[in-house]
Order: structure tokens, then sequence, then C-alpha cells
């Protein structure tokens, strides 16, 4: 399908916090409680429209465990956006933030555009992170911040897309170097026509730096 | 959704009041230690102060106190001061089962929810005010906090030990000096309905899961309905099938018929029947005022049979009608009794073995790919059935032939373990075995640190098999037992995400511990092992090598999927660390175990390779990323028999370990060119990286060694191929110093890169 922009996402957080019903409730609008686990990264995508573009979203879920990280950081490269999420009922995947972060920092281009997702929201009775606690992360990290429910889609769709608007408003002021691949955004082939400086071929050809 | 965590039953202690000082764990810890004798108690494990302020002592408003309030806020209690209220008997089930000290007790569960382990022992009353449980049980158990009551259940037995709702709970706190121990207050209705309260205690891995469990507790108290009205019952732990036994009292009053009076005969079925119901109705359980030894003796042996009626059937004695009945009366009940409790045994025996094999039959409810003919069974009937198999040597081809026509399905399990028996003597060195010998039985009485990774993919291993779907129904208490044995077993792996699928299929086959040596083996000797440890380095050289295969095998659908970037990790990493049983059918996930146990891991590069390569046409179809990517995982998995058949067929058929060992080399050397070190380094920095080489070289050159004791073996002990491992063990020898290494490896990837040329 023909898209302006193509924005590369990847989720990460604590095992558990719900990132793969994320995904699924943004690409399909539905909601799996008891689902199979990701081992290695899942995939989705999802067209969206920003100030009047066809924007693709190409979503990579990663596995939460540890032992994963060394897998999954190959995807922070090639990202434009990041859903960090953690659990409002688990303490612990709050707590993790920071190594997260700083994973995600080391490992991502200095432009991805991080938002924080405090998920579960659905669950008030059982919330051990108040909302308060996540803004005040949030704030303190410069990143954006939203209370989600995977379960009822409650901002879910806010979520993903806000993360595109704030991406799309850098590349307006140019801080986005859209024509470096490595930094998550892809010109679509709609938009490279009438951009000459692009040949809408050369952005399919060009490979990976490999596997390892 | 309840949360979960695995705790240490400590033992229970009968307290004066509804509350108490957080201090009040450590003294039952104590007293604990005291009355098993010095040696054996819990040890403090923190050597820290008396941090009092940072502990936490929840107490709660009862169940009259209009709401939880104030007094659940963090706070110290000092003194155990009661606050006066008093606890309602309203609402509350009168007991009728009156227990002789002297009886053990008949039934799995009392009107308490306690197990008999958690009974208080017969004799002196005031020692049994503490009550330390056996070291010698298994006392772990899973520790759950619901929406109005908490549970624990025994993954050992597979039952729900202790159920109490929230309003029976008064105290909660966590040990002060203890730190990893915590404990809470609970009101119990004994003999002549009066109130107890028992501090019970439990001990986790560490301080911060007791944190945990406070945060979780304080949460769930400050927000339950303050009167709960609707018991949740843990149908799926007890898995009692109510028809069955009421097929079964059915059958067994038909076949007792004939060998009972009948009047007898009618006031048995009538008491069956009604206490079946939860109906009343009399019993007399004081033998031993009678002095009927032998009938006494007759009794206790009885009751020590087992867990007999289960649970949720209580029996009610009713005090009175015993009065008015005269001694011969009294005998004619008593015999009653005890044909009753013969009966009752009886059922639970004929239920068990009923369940047993049911439970059986939907393991197994997989369809088979590799349908075995009747002269496959037959041989595999022959070598199974061997006497003293385990150390008869069979011969390899008869082994392989049969492995490639076909395993039967209910012989499967004992199929795998014939096969690693024969891997086991065909092996001249010893294999690497764990350096924790703990037999299964004694792990699972030990807590692991890994509870909440192992505890969260239970509802996520095969989430849709029926024998697996239950919440901590048999099939996922099975799985977290194995998986937390293994754990720690091998705390260097510990639990990785993967596991648990491989462990499930193994499950599936065989009884739990029998599972768990396969999973050793599986781990150990058959290679699957490295792949799992923490840095996951092993599974990215797989990944590499794959990737390699594929550019050797089928060049176009590599180059196809380099030009959208799909590598790999992207579809194939599950494949590895589940051996294909976490998106494939089962029958299919079977046959490559079978594989699996006979060739060890490289069948998972080949069978990835023969899938590939089969769906080739198909993939080259799709030209964007998400459809490539969407056909590998969902519906290349749903491929049909026959190329189920196909596949395996060809699996039997490859051999691709020479590729295999020279794109490892490939890839290390690929590495250390990568990272090679640049020119401007100072002296001191250059020494620093010189030691991370070596270090990581030390390490790649014990994973060699392994490799290299086991390919010898898998591959057979020719001369040849002694002679093509000759490299490797220089390789192993220079691995010490780098910069040699670096030169030998590059001699070896030529020499490998003309062989292939040529």
């Amino acid at each position: 399908m023909a898209y302006a922009y193509l924005f590369k996402y990847i989720i990460i957080g604590d095992t558990g916090v719900g990132k793969s019903c994320l995904l699924l409730q943004f690409t399909d609008k539905r909601f799996q409680p008891v689902h199979d686990l990701t081992i290695g990264v899942e995939f989705g995508a999802r067209m969206i429209t920003i100030d009047g573009k066809q924007i693709k979203l190409q979503i990579w879920d990663t596995a939460g465990q540890e032992s994963f990280r060394s897998i999954t950081r190959s995807y922070y490269r090639g990202a434009a956006g990041a859903l960090l999420v953690y659990d409002i009922t688990r303490r612990d995947t709050f707590n993790h933030l920071t190594t997260w972060l700083e994973d995600a920092r080391q490992h991502s281009n200095s432009n991805m555009v991080i938002m924080l997702i405090g998920n579960k929201s659905d669950l008030e009775s059982r919330r051990e992170v108040k909302k308060e606690e996540g803004e005040a992360f949030a704030r303190e990290h410069g990143l954006i911040f939203m209370e989600t429910s995977a379960k009822t889609a409650s901002n879910v769709e806010e979520a993903f897309i806000n993360t595109a608007k704030e991406i799309y408003e850098k590349i307006q002021e140019g801080v986005f170097d859209i024509n470096n691949e490595a930094n998550g955004i892809k010109i679509g082939p709609q938009h490279a026509a009438t951009n000459s400086t692009l040949s809408g071929s050369q952005g399919g050809q060009q490979a990976g730096g490999g596997c390892c | 959704m309840t949360k979960r965590f695995e705790v240490l039953f400590c033992g229970r202690v009968t307290v004066a009041h509804k509350k108490a000082p957080p201090a009040l764990i450590d003294e039952c810890i104590e007293k604990f230690s005291q009355s098993r004798g010095t040696e054996g108690g819990a040890k403090p494990v923190s050597s820290g102060g008396f941090v009092s302020g940072l502990r936490r002592a929840l107490t709660f408003p009862l169940a009259l106190n209009g709401k939880p309030g104030d007094e659940e806020q963090d706070a110290v209690r000092e003194g155990g001061q009661d606050r006066g209220r008093e606890w309602a008997p309203a609402g509350e089930r009168p007991m009728f089962f009156k227990r002789d000290p002297s009886f053990p007790c008949l039934e799995a569960l009392d009107e308490n929810g306690l197990s008999p382990e958690l009974h208080t022992p017969p004799g002196d009353p005031r020692a049994a005010g503490v009550q330390p449980a056996s070291l010698q049980e298994n006392r772990t158990m899973l520790f759950m906090v619901g929406r109005s009551q908490i549970f624990l259940v025994s993954p050992d037995t597979k039952k729900v030990s202790i159920e109490k709702s929230f309003r029976e709970i008064s105290f909660c706190s966590q040990g002060i000096r203890h730190v990893d121990h915590f404990g809470f207050i609970c009101r119990e209705t004994v003999e002549g309905g009066s109130c107890t309260f028992i501090c019970y205690v439990f001990q986790c891995t560490d301080e911060a899961l007791v944190d945990e469990i406070m945060l979780t507790l304080k949460q769930a108290f400050s927000v339950a309905p303050i009167i709960i009205m609707n018991k949740v019952h843990f149908q799926n732990i007890l898995f009692i099938k109510k028809k069955r036994v009421y097929c079964l009292i059915l059958y067994h009053f038909f076949t007792v018929m004939h060998c009972l009076p009948p009047s007898l005969f009618f006031t048995l079925f009538s008491s069956l029947i009604l206490s079946h119901l939860g109906l009343s109705f009399p019993v007399p359980f004081s033998i031993s005022e009678r002095g009927d030894s032998s009938l006494e003796g007759r009794v206790l042996s009885l009751s020590q049979g087992g867990a007999v009626g289960g649970g949720d059937r209580p029996l009610g004695v009713v005090p009175e009608e015993r009065k008015r009945r005269g001694q011969a009366d009294l005998r004619e009940l008593w015999r009653k009794a005890i044909l009753q409790q013969i009966l009752l045994l009886r059922m639970e025996r004929e239920n068990n073995k009923i369940q047993a094999s049911e439970s059986k039959r939907l393991r197994l409810d997989y369809e088979e790919i590799t349908p075995c003919l009747k002269d496959v069974t037959l041989v595999w009937e022959g070598m199974l059935g061997t006497p003293a198999r385990s150390t008869v040597k069979f011969n390899r081809d008869t082994i392989h032939t049969a492995v490639g026509q076909g395993v039967p399905r209910q012989f499967r399990g004992e199929v795998w373990k014939f096969l690693s028996e024969q891997y086991l003597l065909s092996q001249t060195v010893p294999s690497r075995t764990p350096a924790n010998n703990t037999p299964y039985k004694e792990l699972l009485k030990q807590l692991t640190s890994q509870q909440h990774a192992i505890l969260i993919d239970l509802g996520r291993t095969f989430p849709t098999h029926p024998y697996f779907q239950a919440q901590l129904g048999a099939g996922q208490l099975s799985l977290y037992n194995l998986l937390k044995a293994y754990s720690l077993l091998d705390p260097e792996v510990g639990y990785c995400q993967g596991l648990s699928f491989i462990a499930g299929v193994l499950l599936l086959h065989m009884g739990e511990e029998e599972a768990f040596n396969m999973l050793k083996f599986l781990m150990y000797d058959m290679g699957l092992r490295k792949q799992y440890r923490p840095d996951m380095i092993i599974l990215q050289i797989q990944m590499y090598q794959l990737s390699r295969l594929l550019h050797d095998y089928h060049r176009d659908l590599y180059v196809h999927l380099e030009q959208q970037e799909i590598g790999p990790s992207l579809y194939a990493a599950p494949w590895f660390l589940t051996a294909f049983a976490s998106h494939f059918p089962l029958g299919f996930v079977a046959r490559v175990f079978d594989m699996l146990f006979l060739q060890g891991a490289e069948v998972i590069f080949k069978v990835s390779l023969s899938l590939l390569g089969s769906h080739k046409p198909l993939i080259l179809q799709h030209d964007s990323l998400e459809t490539i990517v969407d056909f590998i995982k969902t519906t290349l998995p749903n491929l049909g028999l026959v190329q189920m058949e196909k596949t395996i067929n060809q699996v039997c058929e490859m051999d691709i370990s020479k590729q295999l060992q020279a794109y490892e080399v490939e890839y290390h050397v690929l590495q250390d060119e990568l990272c090679d070190m640049p020119a401007h380094l100072n002296q001191s920095q250059r020494a620093a990286q010189l030691e991370r080489t070596n270090q990581s070289l030390r390490q790649q050159n014990l994973d060699l060694l392994e490799e290299l004791q086991v390919n010898k073996l898998t591959c057979g002990h020719t001369h040849t191929h002694t002679l093509s491992l000759q490299p490797w063990v220089e390789l192993v020898c220079f691995c010490r110093f780098p910069r040699p290494v670096c030169v030998a490896w590059r001699a070896v990837l030529k020499a490998s890169s003309n062989q292939r040329g040529s």
C-alpha cells in the first residue's frame, strides 16, 4: 500500500507487562488474554493518518526477558520510536525502567522518540504505581507518558499515534535525517516520486549490516 | 488473574491475640528452630540491624469494622495490644467435626482448609502451640492473592493447602531480622466452636519478594469488599470430576451388593449418597474409649492410606445421637464406617486410575504424522522390552531405521528414554554432567529465584492445549515443578524463555521426574543448553550458521530475504529455543523430538533448512517484509501432513556437521576482525582489550571442547573424522593466546573455504 512515510517502532519493557497485547490491540483491535510467549522478536504493522498523510507503522515487539536483550538490541538501531512499557500493578517493572532507558539510549539513534507507557490501567484495584510517578519519571527523562489498557483498548491508539505525531513533527523541524534509513524512517514510494533527491528503488535494496 | 508467589511454609504458632507486634515473625522462627533442635532451623539471612522503621506490619480491621483505614498503614506496633474488638462468629459455619486426638485426620482438607501436614499433631496441647513444618516434606507452596482470599497451593500434592478469606486474616507482617520471612495471623475455629488465632510463617527467596507480597496484600486488603459472600473455589486444582465420582459410587454399590446384608447395605448406600451431598450422618469417632484395639489398628492403617474422600465432602458428626445408642449399635455403625472407608479408598484408587488414563489420553491427543505400522511397532516393543535394557547396546542402524519409520505415540516417552540410554552407552568419554547432583525430589523442596519468570510463563506455554490450559491445573503445576527444579540444578541458565515449551513436550509424554531426567539429557548431553546461556552468544552464532547454510543451499531465497532485511533471528529464534514447539503442530514437534534424541541439537538446523527449502517458491512469491514474515510465522507452521513427513525424511538424510563447524569458526573470525584493535589506543587500553579478548576466547575454548566431545560421539568414531577434527584440537590448544589463534583460525577458514569452492 502506498504511504508517505514508514516509521519503525520498537516495544520494550519487562516480561509480562503486556507488550504483545498492546501490539495486538493496535494492529488487530482485539485482546487475547491467553497468548503464546514472545520468543525473540515479533512484528506487526498498521497504517495511520497524520496531517492528511498516510504513515505506515512497522512495529517490532521484543521478548522482555533479560537474556534476550543481546538479540533485541540490534532492533533498536533502526527504530524511530520506542514504546517503553511497564505494568502499573507491578512495581518492579517500574523500577526497571532506568535500565531499559539506558539500554535504549545507548543502542539507538539519539533522536528516537520514547513513549513511556503504564499498561493495565483497567486493573485499578491492584495498582502499585501511581500515575503521578509515571508522569514524574517521564518528565525527568524527557519522555512522553500515557497510561493504557490493552484489555479495554483505552489510550492504545493514542499511544501509538502520539508517538508518530512527535516523530512527524521532528521530521518537519528537520531534526531527523530522513535520508538515513538507520533513523527508522523511510520515505514511501508515494512521497519519493515528488522528492527528486531520492530514488524510490534505493530504499528497498539496501541490505542490513548482516547478522552479527 | 491472581498474583502468585513461591513461598516455603515454615510452620504455625497459636497466638493469643489477633494482632501482634511485627517481632512476632522472628519469635515464631526462633520457636520453630528451638522445637526442631538447634541445627535444623532456618537461619537469619540478614546480618543487618534492627531496621524496624523499614519493615511493614499490616493489621487489618476485621469484618465488622467499617472501612479499612488508618490501621493498615505501615506501622510497627509494640506490645501486641488488642484493639478491643471481638471476632464475630456470625456468618460462620458451625463446626461439627469432632476430632479425637488419637485419630489422624481422614481427609485431605478439613473445614479450615488445612491439609493434613498442617494439623495439630496428637499429644500435649501446650507443645502443639508451636508447629514447625517437617523439614523432610516438600514445604514449598504457591501463595496466591485473589480478590477476597488467599490460597496456598502445594505444587507437590497439586492441592490447595490453605484457603483463607481476607476477613479471617487480622495481621500480616514481614520479619524484622528475618527479612526474607513473613507471616499472617488468622482466626481458626477449633473444637467446640471457639476461636483461636494462628500465625502462619513463610519464607521467600529474598527480601524483595517479601516486599512485593506485602505490597500486594496491602493493596488487596485496602480494596477488598468488606463482606465477602462468594467463595471462589479452585476447582481446577482439585480436578475432581463429580460425575465420575457418582458413577463410581454406583459401580461399587453394585459390586459390594452381593456381599452385604440388605439392611446394612441400604444404610451404607444412603449415607454414602448423603455424605457426598454434604449432609451429615452419624459416624462414631471415639472408638478408642471402647478399647477395641483390633478395629482401631485397621482404621488407622486405612486412614493413613491417603487422602480419603477429597476435600469438599466433610463428614459431619452429630454428637448427640451417639449418646442415645447402645454398645451394639455403635459396633454396627463402626463396622459401617469401616466399610465406607474401604469403599471410599477403593473409589479413590479407581478414580485415580481413570484420571491417570484420561490424562494420558488428553496429553497424547495429537495427530501422528508418520503413522507407525504394525511391524515397526513390534520392533519397538521388542527393543523397549529387552531385559536390562539400559545396559544392552543395540545396533545403531537398526535404531536409525526404526526412528525413521515412525515411533508409536503411546510408547514415545519410553522411546525417548531408550534413545537417551543408547546414546549414553555409545559414549566413551563421560558426558559433561551438571555440577549439582541433587535429586529431583530434593530440588523441589527448595525455593527458586526464578519463581516469578516461571510463574508468569505457565499460562503462556501451550495456552490452548487441554492439559496446560487450566490455571494452576495439574499440567501447569507439573510444568512449574520441572522448570523450577531445572533452574535450581543449573543456576547459570536458570530459567530462560523457550525452555517451558521443551519441558512441556516432555511432560506430555512422561511423568515429571522422567521428564526432568530427559530435560537434563537434552540440555547437557544433546547440546541444547548452551543456546540458553544468559549472553545468548551461541544463539547468535546459530543464527549466523543458519543464514550461511541458507546461502549455500538456497541462494535465491537467501538473497530474497536479505533484500527485505529479514535475518534468521526474526523468525528462527523460537525454532531453536523451543525446538519448533511454540508454533508447529504437536505431531510434527514430536517427530522433531524423535530426531533430537537420536541426532542432537543439529536437527534444528536441518529441520529449519528443510522447511525453508520446501517453502521456497511460496516465500519468493511474497515481496514485502510484512508478508514474508507473516508467511514464515503463521502459514508455514501449518504445513500439511505430507509436507511434514517429507521434511522429517529429508532431515534423516542430511549431514551438515562440517559446514556448521566451519561457519562457527567463521563467525568468530568475523567478530574478531570487527573488533580488531584500532592503532590509536594507548598501552593500558590495549592491555584491557587484550584481557577481554583473552577472556572471551577462554570461554570459547571451553565451548569448543564441549563441542568437540559431542561431535566426536555423534559422528561415530571413523578415522577420517578424527582427522577432520585435528585442526580443532590444535585450535583448542592455541586458544590461550589471542594472536596465534587468529592466525590459526584464518588458516582453518581459508582451508574450509577452499574446500567449499572445490
